[in-house]
């Protein structure tokens, strides 16, 4: 009786936002959201599919032509290339930050840190030089007699790698670096105490424990592949665009803005897909989690 | 287990540690008898737990040799070492269940899979948690999680056992029930065990041995009793429990005893280690329980001095008296229940006597 009616009592409460007004510091945010990313994502939405009228027109011609399927093909597989290539670079570079001392780890993730200070098309700029027929990559190889020709690396698809893994390689060494640093030293000690081998401390404990960090650069690097431009656009050739490029053509060039807006919706609905994949194995949990 | 699995001999001879200019440990040596439970007591800073990690190879000494059941292990990796070694923080593997991290070790020496399901069982069985071995880590409690890790250490029946303030991260009781299991289970298997910690009570609970460690070197090591009783030094007599330390000369000695006039114009009677002359200056140490406060003047036969009671802190069991003689020193005497009846109030004078073979002499002071 005495609990039931201390239940009634709960209920008739104040709603939540009352009772805790640190609610209303959210508000800021999602105005914002709601202004600028939620509205014109609509708007996109809308636009590709109302021509006046409800049309799946845009939607019909995306599938009807190969060549469009193909460029989406060809962007997951830049983007798949890119983030196991940072994969590769990465990790080793993040675990050897994670086991470095502080300060030295502190100066070399300014080194990590520092291209940042340079926008995007500078660095792809950069890159051009470098790898282009003349750039200084070929000269140093035809110099030394390792190749008897050029080697074609700009406007292929190769050029591109090399661009945009350089560009991303941050995200993943940040996310690794983050994620390995909250791995105890004791585990490495307590296995090697336990008669593991250095090697085998690695793989059995560190390993698994860092892939919280493998996971998180891994989706943000993709992601951010997927969508990824300047370089793309730069480096890359018309035969081996990504879908950014043909989204930014049939603006610039066609203004067909409904069937741009048909390509946006594909890609992002190509991407919550991918999220949604990603949750079911890894668990976004794990994503936001500082500690394995 | 099988009492074949008694522990070995530890020894560390030489060691010296020294990171840039500053040295850890310096010039240590040490011996841990097969089956002594030994254990570092010492000040964060004193060189206790690194004494403890080059032990377990975890960092190698500077200079110095270090030997496991006579065999000159200096420059093996720990995973050579062949010994069970409990972190503070139980360093449980969080993404392996707890029977995967009990099958650890014996994986890495490669034993079968049919052998290490009946030793795992065995030992979450001897450690009471017999249904936690598809659980993770995370879902036990500390003393759970500390039971599992001194299992994991124990499980591959390792030369000897290293714990480096394994009950740090327990609450009291849990602290004190963990005690008695760690030192029985030492017992049965007949394990030398090496224990790091600056829990002096725990200490002297638990340690057949205790080396007092002070500055990177070991200030004194004996039992239990003798560190208490016997300290070697000043140092030693103030880290471990309380003491009312009492400067004087000593003036005379018969065959098993000295006679001290101490500065405040008392004479007593005090225990020493041998070889100390008339003349000599000495701090008598006195623990404030065996001090005990009788009436208004001192009883006839009994060594003791008189004073004025200034503070009294009620501790339940106990009642802690600080007494300023006449020449201003303060002592602290320390009455059991007992002696609660007649509790002189604060501002009274007081005469207080001890034992005949309560006070025991160090060194005096050299500087003043």
């Amino acid at each position: 009786m005495m609990t039931s009616s201390l239940g009634t009592a709960a209920v008739v409460r104040s709603p939540r936002w009352k009772a805790n007004p640190s609610w209303l510091l959210l508000t800021p945010a999602l105005v914002l959201l709601g202004v600028f990313f939620i509205y014109p994502l609509c708007g996109m939405l809308l636009r590709s599919l109302v021509d006046p009228g409800l049309t799946w027109k845009h939607y019909a011609r995306f599938m009807s032509d190969p060549s469009y399927l193909h460029v989406l093909r060809g962007t997951f597989e830049i983007a798949a290339s890119v983030t196991a290539a940072t994969i590769v670079l990465g990790y080793p570079l993040a675990y050897f930050l994670s086991q470095a001392r502080p300060r030295l780890a502190g100066l070399m993730m300014i080194l990590v840190i520092v291209p940042y200070f340079t926008s995007v098309l500078v660095r792809t700029y950069a890159w051009m030089i470098l790898l282009g027929t003349e750039g200084v990559f070929n000269q140093l190889l035809l110099g030394s007699g390792l190749i008897g020709q050029p080697m074609k690396l700009m406007y292929t698809r190769t050029g591109v790698l090399i661009g945009m893994t350089y560009i991303l390689l941050p995200y993943m060494v940040l996310a690794l670096y983050s994620v390995m640093r909250g791995v105890d030293t004791n585990l490495l000690n307590a296995a090697e105490s336990l008669g593991a081998s250095r090697v085998r401390a690695f793989w059995r404990v560190f390993f698994p424990l860092s892939r919280p960090g493998l996971a998180a650069g891994g989706l943000l690097v993709f992601i951010l592949s997927l969508g990824f431009f300047v370089t793309p656009a730069l480096m890359g050739s018309e035969q081996d665009s990504m879908i950014s490029m043909l989204i930014d053509s049939q603006v610039e060039t066609y203004f067909d803005w409904g069937f741009a807006s048909a390509l946006a919706t594909i890609l992002l609905v190509c991407t919550l897909i991918l999220f949604a994949i990603y949750e079911r194995v890894v668990g976004l949990q794990r994503l936001f989690e500082a500690k394995p | 287990m099988a009492s074949d699995s008694r522990g070995a001999e530890l020894r560390l001879e030489g060691i010296t540690k020294t990171y840039g200019e500053a040295a850890a440990v310096r010039g240590l040596d040490l011996i841990v008898h097969p089956g002594e439970f030994v254990t570092l007591l010492g000040a964060s800073g004193s060189g206790k737990t690194t004494t403890l990690m080059m032990l377990a190879g975890f960092t190698s000494p500077t200079e110095g040799r270090i030997s496991i059941g006579g065999r000159d292990v200096t420059s093996l990796p720990p995973g050579k070492r062949d010994l069970g070694v409990v972190f503070q923080n139980y360093a449980l593997f969080p993404h392996l269940t707890v029977y995967q991290n009990l099958a650890f070790p014996l994986e890495m020496r490669r034993v079968d899979t049919r052998s290490i399901a009946k030793e795992v069982a065995h030992a979450l069985e001897m450690v009471q948690l017999s249904d936690k071995g598809g659980s993770s880590p995370r879902e036990l409690s500390g003393g759970q999680q500390q039971r599992i890790a001194l299992a994991r250490a124990i499980i591959f029946k390792p030369q000897a056992l290293l714990m480096d303030e394994p009950l740090g991260a327990l609450d009291k009781n849990l602290r004190e029930h963990m005690q008695v299991e760690i030192k029985r289970l030492q017992k049965s298997l007949g394990a030398t065990v090496v224990f790091v910690t600056h829990d002096q009570e725990e200490a002297l609970t638990m340690s057949d041995r205790i080396a007092v460690m002070q500055d990177g070197g070991i200030a004194q090591i004996a039992s239990a009793r003798e560190v208490y009783e016997e300290p070697a030094n000043r140092w030693v007599a103030g880290f471990i429990g309380q003491s009312n330390f009492l400067p004087g000369r000593i003036t005379e000695r018969d065959e098993d005893a000295y006679v001290v006039l101490l500065d405040s114009g008392a004479r007593v009677r005090a225990r020493s280690k041998p070889g100390r002359s008339i003349g000599d200056r000495v701090t008598g140490v006195l623990r404030p329980e065996s001090i005990r406060i009788a009436g208004a003047s001192p009883s006839a036969g009994t060594t003791g001095v008189t004073g004025e009671v200034t503070d009294a802190l009620y501790f339940g069991h106990t009642i802690k008296y600080t007494v300023k003689l006449a020449d201003g020193t303060g002592l602290i005497a320390q009455t059991t229940r007992a002696g609660h009846e007649s509790a002189p109030p604060v501002g009274t004078r007081v005469a207080m006597n001890w034992g005949p073979d309560s006070v025991w002499l160090v060194d005096g002071e050299t500087l003043q």
